[in-house]
This record gives C-alpha cells, structure tokens and sequence, in this order.
C-alpha cells in the first residue's frame, strides 16, 4: 500500500466531496460535473493506492527470489532435500540446521559432513533480534506473541492459530498468507518457513524442529516440537 | 525525479483530468455525465501510456468493473436518449 497515493486520494474526494454539494446547492450542473469528475479522479487514486508498493520492495523480492533458488540448488546438491529443519539456539547464537541427522551438536556455520551425512547450517543471529523471550511454552501468550510479530508487524498472514498437541508439540496454522510469502512455500528453505520457526524459537528460548509441513490453497499448517531432546 | 509507473501513472492522469475539466467547464458544458465519461477516457489513455502496477490487485479490479460498468451506462443512456 502506498500511504503518499491514499492521502492524496482521500483529500481529493473530501474536498470534491464538499465542492461537489456547493454546486447542487448553487444548482450549477458545470460545477457538479467538475467535482464529481474530480471525486472520480479522488477514488481512482485511493483504489491505486491498494494496488501499487514501494519500489524497493520489488528489490527486496527479486533478490529473496535469487536467495531461494540459490539455496536450493545447494540444498540439492547436498541431497538435504528430505532433510530435518532445526532452529537451534546454542553458545548464544541462533542457527538454523538442515540435516539428516536430527540433533543442534552441527554448529559449525557453512557445509559440513558429520560422519556420512551432509549438513548445512546458517546462523541466524540478526533475524527477529528485537522479539523478546516470553517464557514458559503457554499457548495463549506463544499465540498472541507470534499474531505480533507475524501478523502486525511482517504481514506474512492474517490470522493464525495454535494449537498444542502434546507437550512440547504445537500446531501452527496460518491463514490467508500473503502472496509474495506464499510463492515461495514449494521451496525447501522458504522466508515464511523460516521466519516463523525463528520467531517461535526466540519467542519460547528453545531450540525448534520442524516435525511436518502440509501447505494448502491459501494456508500452511506446521508442526513444531518445541525445546527437543537431541538424539531422540 | 520520477521513480515507479504509480508516480508517473498519478502525474499524467491528474495532469489530464484537471485540464480537460478545466477546458470543458469553459467551453460551457453543463452535463455531469460529460465529465465522468471524459475522466473515465484520461485514466484508461493513461493505463495504456503507464501501468500503475504489475500485477492487478483486488482494488484494481473493482476500479476497472466500477468505471467501465459507470462508462458503458452513460454511453447507454446517450445512444438511447438519440434512439428515442
């Protein structure tokens, strides 16, 4: 959305709006023309505005989408596309871990082999740095956290939902994702995926893994476990 | 300077729409659906010289059903009024 192109627009159809009633009530039909043209014009803008973004946004996308594929291709050929997605948080750094092998002991950051396994781990230190731990793994409290953070503040999804299934294990559902988020789900390491298994661990302080993933029309369903032991 | 088509797209349709009122308030024209329909001509003249945005979002298409339902029941309207 572009706020500039809204103001603008609502102004327009306010002030017309108002010139508009002046030439009914002065009975000038050359007036009324003029202004309800110009309240025309005044929602032509506020409907563009929904329409249109920052540019540098598109920046931002062209160059998530060179990242992804980029990552990919590694990730194939590291033959980790069926690999274990960890958020581990050790040593005071936050990493993310693609492995085979489930367990936070593979932190050293780049590719590495551990025994006959390939891994692939990438420190994700400055991503959500600013979300706050809340504590023990309350749903009520995970829930209204994450509709902060993923909700109101990145705009990944409207609505979303937990829902604890054992403990330690929760539900996630997110619900009408954003378009731009949700081309990018077919991916192995996609930015809707990652940001909200970062927010989930810095929110609860624990490691996370990602049990299962199951992607619908407009919706994307996780499982996490949450704070698990290694090894199991 | 201009940066995006969304700039350039609001530069020239205001420009446009604010002459050609202007032009045919003076000339003396007194019906409103004159003006609506001329204001629906400039924005689709723009769209073809800037696309505003790459893709058509939601408020988009209903602008596009809103002013081409709006221009299809004047033009309607005048052909009938001639026919009868």
């Amino acid at each position: 959305m572009d706020l500039k192109l809204l103001l603008l627009g609502i102004n327009i159809s306010i002030i017309s709006a108002l010139l508009l009633i002046y030439g009914v009530v002065a009975g000038n039909s050359g007036l009324v023309g003029v202004f309800a043209s110009s309240l025309l014009m005044g929602f032509v803008l506020v409907a563009l505005s929904f329409s249109t973004q920052e540019g540098i946004l598109n920046t931002y996308q062209n160059y998530a989408y060179l990242l992804t594929v980029a990552l990919t291709s590694v990730i194939e050929d590291l033959d980790l596309l069926d690999a274990k997605m960890v958020i581990a948080r050790k040593n005071g750094g936050t990493y993310l871990v693609l492995s085979k092998i489930r367990g936070t002991d593979l932190l050293e950051p780049g590719i590495g082999v551990n025994g006959n396994s390939p891994y692939l781990t990438i420190p994700v230190d400055n991503v959500l740095d600013d979300v706050e731990e809340i504590g023990d793994l309350n749903p009520v409290a995970l829930e209204a956290s994450l509709i902060e953070v993923l909700v109101r503040e990145l705009s990944i999804c409207n609505r979303l939902g937990i829902e604890m299934l054992e403990d330690r294990v929760i539900r996630l559902n997110l619900v009408d994702l954003d378009r731009s988020v949700r081309e990018y789900l077919n991916y192995p390491i996609d930015p809707c995926t990652l940001l909200t298994m970062v927010a989930v661990a810095r929110l609860t302080g624990r490691d996370v893994f990602l049990r299962e993933r199951s992607i619908d029309l407009n919706r994307v369903v996780y499982v996490f476990e949450v704070g698990f032991a290694e090894g199991k | 300077m201009l940066r995006v088509n969304s700039e350039i797209f609001t530069m020239i349709y205001t420009t446009l729409a604010v002459m050609l009122n202007i032009s045919i308030f003076l000339y003396g024209e007194q019906r409103v659906d004159a003006y609506i329909a001329l204001n629906i001509l400039c924005f689709y003249i723009t769209y073809s010289i800037a696309r505003p945005a790459r893709s058509i979002g939601l408020a988009l298409k209903i602008l596009h059903i809103a002013l081409l339902s709006l221009f299809a029941a004047i033009v309607g309207y005048r052909v009938y009024e001639v026919l009868t």
